[in-house]
């Protein structure tokens, strides 16, 4: 299939809050940070992967694939650098590892009540003290029940994508905060 | 809210989570908690959906039930056309509505609306629909399964897993029979889900339906000891699938666990509902007393908790070692039972159990606190030195976790993996030819709901295995992940027709 090429524009610093809204087809959004346009989401025409835009001048695209490591499942999307081979992310069914670290989203950090999941609290967590460093490496058994294990605030999501999709990320996961913006939006809050 | 209710409404119909009858009144019984909806009610809530085009919802179930479908259908009264079309994933439709938790991590959590408000009451619509199938006049004929394959499969244990398994293999063509170790069909969703939670009427319907399609079930029948494995194949059957769910209990080494009036909660569980509760209440065989101390903090420990409060009408309190916010019990399962007057001790853990003549008295609990992270992330609790304390109790009913059944496994030979679970590949496959294993026995105790969903991703691979055409695979959840793109909605063509405009 043709896959869209698109132009990249300036780098602009990618800070720690975003607002993802629909714009079209769920698949069209754009990412917005301190009222800024930062970036858009675009689908082609039948077909499953989405692109992410930068709007900073620089011209860089993220491709955001349905499927990871050739399989698509639930709350999954491999992340790429335009057309390198290699995802900088892999999601898959709501977990992701970056750093030599594994996160969760729309899980609840330690201490927090279970009663959070029926307020529609919902966070992005890191699993210190987890027993792996990277999604490929979780077992059977410890992926089935990844819901009763707690892990450190790094991220608040909140609202939907037809009005407002609110991401807010900790500096460690700066690097990567604009195509999380775009998952989590793509993944848990299109409409 | 005030944003989202300019085109829907934020509250669900009924109440959050969903209406419930009197707790002072359902404690003294084993009617239903739950209250169903009305045809009325059911249409106003089911409008509420937004018919999303990315419906996350079906992403949020493990078998891929058509939520959006079943909206659409009932917003308009057609029920019929909803039923069609969430059976068509999910045999046990009416155990599903009522044992899913929903709100934790399922179709409700991921239901777009619950980012702005109350997320649509998609287990009450759900069991609206079942319930008007199984009202007796509304019975819809089955699906149209495959031509007849000639090959024969057989499926270790008729719970969750295996039912939904044996639905599936039938309607691919292959002759299937599950062998049953207990008297009753169903498994957890039988003997460890009471009747306030899941009338078991209600289930016996749906296997009876799954039977009526030529699944043949054979209960009482224990594969590793009246039948092996290895003849099963060699005589019987071209495929095994093991289904064999979780059973074995976490064991302690407490001072004095082993007087009597001390229970496995699980088997306490088991014995009053495996033969139905009414039949227990003819003849009960667990002298519980008044004073009962229920250890545990999951779903089991709340349901031995309130089971023992309908038979005892006596004092239960659960005794957790973290707190209440590390409880991994369903929220609502929660308050439902505090509302009925089940009471709590967190932070606390049985140190010894004493007795008078080989007979419960009392416990010695340990106060707890909690300490670092274990690698779960959730804080580890140990014991305050000094601070032990007594209490008088006539039973314990102890529900602190169960592991997979590792009866087969050991018998058979299987290949393990952690905590004496089936060990298999992505091909659901085993470490003996022609062995498949499928749900808890693989990955440990989880939800009905996902060991259907197990049970259904192995099925499709003992067809793919039988028919010898694994290398064409295409798993179901992708199969639905093409079927329902937002394109073909729009365009009117895909499983379910567009929102209204």
């Amino acid at each position: 299939m043709k896959l869209a090429r698109t132009r990249l524009l300036q780098g602009k610093g990618l800070e720690s809050e975003y607002i993802v809204r629909r714009t079209g087809d769920p698949g069209e959004a754009e990412i917005l940070q301190s009222g800024q346009l930062v970036a858009h989401l675009d689908r082609m025409k039948n077909d499953s992967l989405e692109f992410l835009k930068v709007e900073d001048g620089s011209n860089r695209v993220f491709k955001l694939d349905p499927r990871v490591d050739g399989v698509i499942l639930p709350f999954s999307s491999a992340v790429y650098n335009d057309d390198e081979s290699k995802p900088i992310l892999k999601i898959r069914s709501g977990v992701f590892s970056y750093n030599g670290k594994v996160y969760l989203f729309k899980s609840l950090p330690e201490g927090k009540s279970m009663k959070g999941h029926l307020n529609g609290e919902k966070y992005i967590t890191r699993l210190d003290n987890f027993p792996y460093r990277d999604v490929d490496e979780i077992d059977r058994l410890t992926r089935e029940n990844l819901t009763r294990h707690r892990g450190v605030e790094v991220g608040k999501l909140s609202g939907l994508g037809r009005l407002e999709h609110r991401v807010i990320l900790s500096e460690e996961l700066s690097p990567v905060a604009l195509p999380l913006a775009a998952v989590s939006y793509l993944l848990y809050s299109t409409g | 809210m005030e944003i989202l209710s300019t085109f829907v409404n934020p509250t669900r119909v009924g109440g959050f989570p969903f209406p419930k009858s009197d707790p002072e009144k359902r404690k003294k019984d084993f009617s239903e908690v739950e209250r169903p909806y009305t045809l009325e009610q059911a249409i106003e809530e089911s409008k509420r959906c937004l018919l999303c085009g990315t419906p996350v919802c079906i992403d949020a179930c493990p078998v891929q039930m058509d939520v959006r479908g079943m909206c659409e259908a009932v917003s308009r009264g057609d029920v019929k056309t909803a039923f069609l079309r969430i059976s068509d994933t999910n045999d046990l439709l009416g155990v599903t509505a009522r044992c899913c938790p929903q709100l934790q991590g399922l179709c409700e959590d991921a239901c777009v609306v619950h980012w702005e408000g109350e997320p649509i009451s998609i287990g009450m619509l759900q069991r609206f629909v079942s319930d008007w199938e199984q009202n007796g006049l509304n019975r819809q004929p089955d699906p149209v399964g495959e031509p007849k394959t000639g090959k024969r499969v057989a499926i270790v244990g008729a719970g969750p897993a295996g039912l939904a398994a044996a639905s599936l293999l039938q309607r691919y063509g292959h002759s299937v029979k599950v062998f049953e170790e207990l008297p009753a069909i169903g498994g957890t969703a039988w003997y460890g889900i009471p009747d306030y939670h899941l009338p078991k009427d209600v289930l016996e319907y749906e296997v009876e339906r799954i039977k009526g399609r030529g699944v043949e079930i054979k209960t009482g029948i224990k594969v590793g000891k009246d039948i092996s494995l290895s003849q099963l194949l060699s005589e019987e059957v071209d495929a095994v699938l093991v289904t064999t769910g979780a059973k074995d209990p976490v064991k302690l080494d407490t001072p004095g666990i082993d007087l009597k009036g001390v229970f496995d909660g699980y088997k306490f569980l088991e014995d009053v509902f495996v033969n139905s509760v009414s039949s227990y209440l003819k003849n009960p065989t667990y002298d519980l007393g008044k004073d009962v101390i229920v250890v545990g903090g999951g779903d089991s420990a709340l349901d031995d908790a309130r089971t023992a409060l309908r038979l005892t009408g006596g004092n239960v309190t659960i005794a957790y070692r973290r707190t209440e916010n590390e409880m991994p019990a369903d929220a609502i399962m929660l308050d439902e039972a505090k509302e009925e007057g089940v009471q709590f001790k967190f932070l606390a853990d049985p140190k010894a159990y004493t007795g008078n003549n080989g007979r419960l008295t009392s416990v010695v609990m340990n106060t707890m606190k909690l300490g670092e992270p274990d690698s779960t992330g959730r804080r580890s609790p140990e014991p305050v030195p000094g601070q032990e304390y007594t209490i008088n109790c006539s039973a314990v009913l102890l529900a602190i976790g169960r592991g997979p059944n590792s009866f087969l496994q050991e018998v058979a030979g299987l290949k393990t993996g952690k905590k004496n679970s089936i060990a298999i590949d992505d091909h659901f496959k085993t470490s003996m030819t022609g062995v498949f294993a499928a749900g808890d026995v693989t990955a440990g105790e989880t939800l009905v709901v996902k060991a259907m969903g197990s049970g259904r991703e192995a099925a499709q691979r003992v067809h793919e295995y039988l028919l010898n055409i694994e290398d064409q695979h295409v798993s179901l959840y992708e199969q639905y992940f093409v079927e329902r793109s937002y394109e073909k909605m729009i365009r009117g063509d895909d499983v379910t027709p567009p929102p209204p405009s």
